[in-house]
């Protein structure tokens, strides 16, 4: 299980790679989280919620109601282009992360 | 669903009403209520389920900066007492689960340390052994499944020794710990009593084989000595299941501060604290010096069950009186 504190940073690229192709809703964004980390992460709720609300603010995604076809008045979550540049911008910081942490680990 | 929803009141109760923190709320709730429905789908317990989503709510203080209100979020952390928090009660609660397995199988070995001593106590009336081989026979069996036992206690007291301060000091724990703790028990509720109750039942048909035996009057001994050894088996899987239920239980009331581990009786200087602690000493004080005194040993016992029950009467004097 890892925690939030370890993934800080990196909690919003999930949230937006999610979003990338199509909108999505809070749950819906959890649990595919939950799912492509095999439950290894659990978002929890506030995490969640505090990201949303950070995302929009940096304008990086829009929200807006959506009704689904079961009825229910969910708050659906859009990708912007500022979004998507940030996304991609994560994405090399990761890499460039990655290879240097690499050098440090022990074999 | 209705626990979620106050769930998240109470979690909000301090927070100034915002249009921020009622979009905050709803959304949440949104949340929650997804995740309620899709356990529930999953064949999960009304209480399972509650438990799961609450556990994963997660911390208000993340939301803190997000939506200005860090100074509540400050002020309800500095409560007093030891803060428990989520992570550390499911800890606490599986490993004194744990904890009461292990000391069930101790209590099942220390009724079942007799048995090859009266097992061999037969086989001498049937076929006249010398008192050595008995005495070897049902004697080391017996320290030797008495030492295990000891053995399996310690380990586990020691292990155990670092939740004691959960049990001497005041708790503090926050409203989802609380909601978690009180699910989990609610759960176990069943479980619980229905270990109690087959553990009764074991105990009342354990002699059931011995009256038998004993009304057909047979010329020998050895049937009874058998019917011992099937009472002592089964009375061993009762305490099994007493002591491991009762441990585990016993979590709850020390998290929920409940019972003997009731917060006024841990504040130092309360009245009740002040009376646990000179009690008992007094009374074993008192049943030494009369006891030597007078040398009347076979009497002077009764100042125990004499006192249990005068400690339930002052206790309840002083929580009366402390109250006023």
């Amino acid at each position: 299980m890892i925690s939030s504190d370890v993934m800080r940073g990196y909690n919003d690229m999930l949230i937006l790679y999610l979003v990338y192709d199509a909108p999505s809703y809070g749950y819906e964004i959890s649990k595919q989280i939950k799912e492509m980390s095999e439950g290894v992460y659990v978002m929890k709720e506030t995490t969640l919620y505090s990201a949303f609300s950070r995302l929009e603010k940096m304008k990086y995604i829009e929200a807006f109601f959506g009704d689904e076809s079961g009825g229910k008045r969910r708050t659906y979550y859009r990708i912007t282009e500022e979004g998507r540049q940030y996304y991609r911008e994560k994405c090399i910081e990761w890499r460039e992360i990655q290879q240097v942490v690499e050098k440090f680990i022990r074999k | 669903m209705e626990t979620i929803r106050i769930y998240l009141e109470n979690m909000f109760m301090h927070v100034k009403s915002t249009p921020e923190v009622e979009k905050a709320k709803a959304e949440l709730y949104s949340m929650m209520e997804d995740k309620y429905q899709e356990l529930k789908k999953e064949g999960r317990s009304e209480n399972e389920a509650v438990g799961i989503v609450i556990s994963e709510f997660g911390n208000l203080d993340e939301l803190a900066a997000e939506l200005g209100i860090e100074e509540t979020v400050a002020d309800s952390s500095e409560i007093e007492g030891v803060h428990v928090t989520l992570e550390e009660a499911k800890q606490y609660c599986k490993e004194q689960a744990k904890a009461g397995i292990r000391y069930g199988i101790a209590s099942m070995l220390c009724v079942l340390c007799p048995i090859m001593l009266i097992l061999m106590g037969g086989l001498q009336e049937e076929y006249g052994f010398a008192d050595g081989i008995v005495a070897a026979g049902g004697l080391i069996p017996l320290l030797l499944i008495i030492a295990c036992a000891v053995a399996i206690f310690i380990v586990t007291g020691i292990s155990m020794s670092k939740y004691e301060k959960y049990e001497k000091e005041e708790l503090f724990l926050d409203y989802a710990t609380k909601q978690f703790v009180e699910a989990q028990r609610e759960d176990g509720k069943l479980t619980f009593a229905l270990q109690i109750a087959f553990g009764v039942f074991l105990c009342i048909i354990a002699v059931v084989p011995l009256i038998i035996v004993g009304s057909m009057e047979l010329s020998s001994d050895m049937p009874a000595v058998l019917c011992v050894l099937v009472m002592l088996a089964i009375i061993s899987v009762a305490v099994f299941f007493f002591v491991s239920a009762g441990t585990k239980s016993d979590a709850y009331h020390v998290l929920l501060q409940e019972e003997e581990y009731r917060a006024d009786r841990k504040r130092k200087g309360s009245p009740l604290y002040i009376f646990d602690s000179i009690y008992w000493p007094v009374v074993t004080l008192i049943y030494l010096v009369w006891s030597f005194l007078t040398m009347q040993w076979h009497i002077t016992w009764v100042i125990w069950p004499v006192a249990g029950i005068l400690s339930a009467v002052f206790e309840a004097i002083i929580r009366a009186v402390s109250k006023e």
